[in-house]
């Protein structure tokens, strides 16, 4: 039985939020290609460029903060109903898809009024919103209700294990749902942060009810929560990658163990490496930073495993297909199944992005790159394709299951994952390069008019090849998106019933869960070691921060 | 450090292609002559326009305000304009020689200041100053063309101009809206052109793709809609157990990925990062 | 827990790997002696009028020792003073250490070509130590989103041989 008609009502809820997520992923990539038109100097006539901050506000909160977390809802209610074989609560799912959704219209309309002449409400003031710089109220109130809702959706899933660990005590968490929780847990202990930041301080301050707010402390909150985030969209990727990617390749998962390892790590180690993104920060002892460099690097670790488990498992499965030799066994893997694609070509470029991701770690490498161009190419890679491409390929896959209807123009769903790999790698090889020569990040006219004023510096290449690399990449991007957006258009759009080309079974990993040690699945353990990782790292530079005054030093609103 | 040696031949290319882009915009307005008009206005060349730095200016709209004849004359300095109170008032002005100009802030907008770009006048007003009041006055003596802007402003359109005496270049009134935004194509029109061909074919086969499924796939299914059934799951040509797995490929893909990373590392860390100039050391 | 052999070779690999990228960051800071900006720098309680604290003078570039500068370096919107207006002005082979510190809102301070790269926020001072051994002029570029006219925000340092600088302005 497909999974629409085991669990309608769990059906529904995951295709109102792919719906909402393809919206946003629909508006935020044709900002991007707004963007990488503009900022390039190939088309300035879509906006001014006072406008593009704008636009590029629009890009990072529609793309990462509303398309990844309603997928990423919505995928997770399929994940724990179908590993669970359990109903999730109707009501409670109700209540956190209407919270996002009226968060994301307010935050949505608070950024495009900005393009709105005379309309008084903007909110200028990018994805990261930093003090002293003030965007609408209504921007932060949207952005509180995307995330309180987003909590409710985690106490939807707790709910139902709970319900499920009643009726089976002794056994331990099936995969998926294990997932899910540890990510869930992780996102809990993260978005503390930023909701301190937002209630405690941006709110009352936008609202004029406190004169000032310390710019470096809600900086500093908001990354708290801003780097856990990235595992935030990662881990569900990777549970695509550890349960789902082997199937598609004919095999089996390698380790059941070792995915609970890896995810027990990621509840660890995710928000203890803020200060990472505030290296170069006046205000913060370098002994703080020096930790949070260590932190991050072993951070590296669950990702390098799940590198070997994730291409073990896919070898698994070619060999199956009847594959043989040492690397010759690539070519028996399904290379015509759209979903297959856009997966493993995810994990490749996750590869590379992951590299980028060690040198942005590096503590004084970053003077190197810090808000350089090289940053947007580091997370193009990892958001940008581990996640979105992952997202949009799994939808091939999980489509038909959830509608009761056959994929339309598989062709095209077929070069669409093809297509985003080639834009990806030309933007974001010339991003990286862009940013070793200086170029500078978040800009609607990187290359300076004042003669003389600023000098880019190219080892390979020139400035003016990396720029029209972007603008191709950036095109070819958007084209990719439109692929995926038809395909999934015309298949909404068509008539129920058939025999789907796709099927929902997930096979039994070769080393099973029973192999794993019983304490991997004691969450409360591994909560508390997180929360007190936390409190190690951020409890001393905290203080500091709030001990000369919790306002101080203090700047006043600085509107848009 | 010497990396500049090898700056001049990049930048001489982008200014090249920037001043094609000039000389086309001037010829542009050039070739708006009509051949009966009597006004002229000063040659403010593409001061205003998106060429010059800064960008537009959006409160000037083509004429020049003429106040020759008058030996006083006020600029106000933060008027409304260019997204803000960003705008001097008038943009273009022509007086006679000897007239004192009174710059008088609105206290709008933030901090200015007036900063000659060029011309004989020479002005600087110094630190840019927020508060209302005339805080700075000058003199025009020699004849000629002056350009001026604000500094924190530049990048928002805030410029000027004040022409000076009858003796100086001119030009027919010209009809507004020669002003395009530059278009640079940064690979030139060989990159440009290869930009479109790999769009165009981008476009015309994920079309060709799309009429040719629309042709199979739309078609609806006659009759009662069929029963809903999955694909049967995959059935392995060998299947391979826990025991007798040996991911030999992957051990040898991972073992160039570590590599790479090791390569990589050292590159960005030793050559890129630590061959770079001065360092913080402090 | 079972581990394949392959695997656990891997995660030593990945361990040492790991050391070994801390490894070579801790060679840059304890052996080439690389530091990161910290809060040495001290606390404005007047972010909009800086030179009013103890920790901050009026913008610009102060000599202080033989070979020694000190630059006081305001960011504002859309601007650095010293850096916009007039070029840093600093002579070859000098020790020079910026005091750089915001009136409004947060902007970045990156000397394009170089590896000083910090962040102007309003009540905090960066204090950072940098060593300038040939002429050169490089760029100065905000490379965090400060408002409207960010991608305007620009200025210029000029490192100039010995000679001339005494010769010119100071």
């Amino acid at each position: 039985m497909t999974f629409v008609e085991d669990y309608p009502k769990e059906a529904r809820i995951v295709r109102w939020s792919f719906a909402v997520a393809f919206v946003a992923l629909g508006i935020g990539g044709l900002f991007g290609l707004i963007q990488s038109l503009h900022r390039t100097g190939v088309f300035r006539g879509f906006v001014s460029s006072t406008d593009y901050y704008t636009v590029l506000t629009g890009h990072g909160v529609l793309l990462v903060l509303v398309f990844t977390t309603f997928f990423i809802a919505g995928l997770f209610t399929w994940a724990v109903t179908r590993s669970l074989d359990r109903n999730l609560s109707y009501g409670v799912a109700l209540t956190w898809f209407s919270t996002m959704l009226l968060g994301t219209i307010m935050a949505t309309v608070a950024i495009l009024a900005g393009l709105v002449p005379n309309s008084g409400i903007s909110a200028d003031v990018l994805f990261t919103f930093y003090a002293p710089l003030q965007a609408h109220p209504i921007f932060y109130i949207g952005a509180v209700f995307i995330i309180v809702g987003s909590w409710i959706a985690g106490y939807n899933y707790f709910q139902a294990y709970w319900g499920w660990r009643k009726e089976n005590q002794g056994e331990r968490i099936p995969l998926q749902t294990f997932m899910v929780l540890m990510t869930f847990l992780m996102w809990y202990l993260s978005s503390i942060g930023v909701a301190v930041e937002v209630l405690a301080f941006l709110i009352p301050w936008s609202l004029g009810l406190i004169q000032t707010v310390d710019p470096l402390l809600t900086r500093t909150l908001f990354w708290y929560f801003g780097h856990p985030v990235v595992y935030f969209w990662l881990l569900p990727a990777y549970v695509i990658w550890y349960t789902v990617l082997p199937k598609l390749s004919g095999g089996r998962l390698l380790s059941d163990p070792l995915a609970r390892v890896v995810f027990v790590l990621f509840l660890l180690l995710s928000t203890p490496t803020g200060f990472h993104h505030q290296y170069v920060d006046p205000g913060i002892p370098e002994g703080f930073k020096f930790i949070a460099m260590t932190n991050t690097m072993f951070l590296l670790l669950p990702s390098l495993l799940t590198a070997f488990t994730v291409v073990a498992s896919m070898e698994h499965g070619a060999r199956q297909r009847g594959g043989e030799g040492r690397l010759n066994w690539l070519r028996s893997l399904p290379w015509d199944d759209p979903a297959f694609v856009g997966i493993s070509l995810a994990g490749l470029m996750f590869a590379a992005g992951g590299f980028s991701g060690m040198v942005n770690a590096g503590m004084n490498l970053n003077y190197l790159i810090h808000n350089t161009i090289w940053v947007p190419g580091h997370f193009h890679l990892t958001v940008g394709t581990a996640f979105a491409l992952t997202a949009m390929a799994v939808t091939y896959w999980l489509f038909p299951q959830i509608t009761g209807k056959r994929l339309r123009f598989r062709g095209l769903a077929l070069v669409q994952p093809y297509l985003w790999f080639i834009g990806m790698t030309l933007m974001s090889n010339a991003m990286h390069r862009g940013g070793l020569a200086g170029l500078p990040r978040r800009t609607a006219e990187p290359l300076y008019q004042d003669t003389g004023a600023a000098l880019f510096t190219p080892i390979i290449g020139t400035i003016a090849e990396m720029q029209f690399q972007i603008a191709i990449g950036g095109t070819l991007l958007f084209i990719s998106l439109l692929l995926f957006l038809i395909v999934v258009g015309a298949t909404w759009l068509s008539a129920r019933g058939g025999t789907l080309a796709v099927d929902g079974h997930i096979p039994t990993p070769l080393s099973g869960a029973e192999n794993g040690p019983l304490i991997l699945d004691n969450l409360k353990v591994w909560t508390v070691i997180a929360i007190l990782l936390v409190a190690l790292t951020y409890f001393l530079p905290l203080w500091g921060m709030l001990a000369d005054g919790i306002l101080a030093p203090g700047s006043p609103v600085f509107p848009v | 450090m010497s990396r500049s040696d090898s700056l001049p031949t990049r930048r001489t290319i982008l200014k090249t292609i920037g001043g094609a882009g000039v000389g086309l915009a001037v010829s542009g307005t050039a070739s708006g002559q009509e051949t009966a008009a009597p006004a002229v206005e000063p040659d403010w060349g593409n001061w205003f326009t998106a060429q010059a730095r800064g960008g537009e200016v959006d409160n000037y709209d083509g004429t020049t305000v003429d106040r020759r004849g008058e030996s006083e004359v006020t600029v106000l300095v933060g008027s409304e304009g260019n997204g803000g109170f960003f705008a001097f008032d008038p943009p273009a002005l022509w007086i006679d020689p000897g007239t004192t100009v009174i710059f008088e802030w609105t206290g709008e907008g933030g901090g200015h200041n007036v900063v000659s770009e060029s011309g004989p006048a020479g002005m600087d007003s110094g630190a840019p100053i927020a508060e209302p009041g005339v805080h700075f006055e000058h003199t025009f003596d020699a004849t000629g063309i002056n350009t001026y802007y604000c500094v924190p402003h530049l990048a928002l359109g805030m410029k000027a101009g004040i022409a000076v005496g009858d003796d100086i270049p001119t030009v027919q009134v010209a009809p507004p809206g020669d002003e395009e935004p530059g278009f640079e194509p940064p690979g030139g029109i060989a990159g440009f052109t290869l930009m479109l061909l790999m769009v165009g074919f981008s476009a015309v086969a994920a079309f060709g793709v799309l009429a040719g499924e629309s042709i199979t796939s739309l078609r609806r299914p006659a009759g009662e809609p069929e029963e809903l059934t999955e694909a049967e799951p995959f059935e392995p040509t060998r299947e391979i157990g826990h025991d007798e797995f040996d991911p030999i490929g992957t051990a040898s893909l991972i073992a160039i990925y570590f590599a790479i990373l090791v390569i990589m590392w050292i590159f960005v860390y030793f050559i890129e990062f630590l061959g770079r100039g001065p360092t913080v050391i402090g | 827990m079972e581990i394949h052999r392959f695997e656990s070779v891997w995660v030593l690999v990945s361990i040492v790997l790991i050391l070994g990228f801390i490894g070579t960051v801790t060679y840059g800071a304890v052996g080439i002696g690389i530091k990161m900006v910290d809060d040495a720098g001290g606390t404005i309680d007047d972010p909009a009028n800086p030179a009013t604290s103890d920790a901050f003078r009026d913008p610009g570039v102060y000599q202080t020792g033989q070979n020694e500068y000190e630059v006081y370096v305001v960011a504002q919107q859309f601007l650095f003073d010293p850096g916009t207006s007039q070029p840093i002005r600093l002579p070859a082979n000098s020790r020079v250490t910026f005091h750089i510190t915001s009136v409004d809102v947060i902007h970045g301070f990156e000397v394009s070509g170089t590896n000083i790269n910090v962040m102007a926020i309003p009540g905090q001072i960066a204090t950072i130590t940098v060593d300038f051994d040939e002429p050169a002029t490089y760029g100065i570029v905000c490379h965090e989103y400060c408002g409207a006219g960010h991608h305007s925000m620009e200025g210029r340092v000029e490192i100039v041989p010995q000679a001339e600088f005494d010769g010119g302005s100071q």
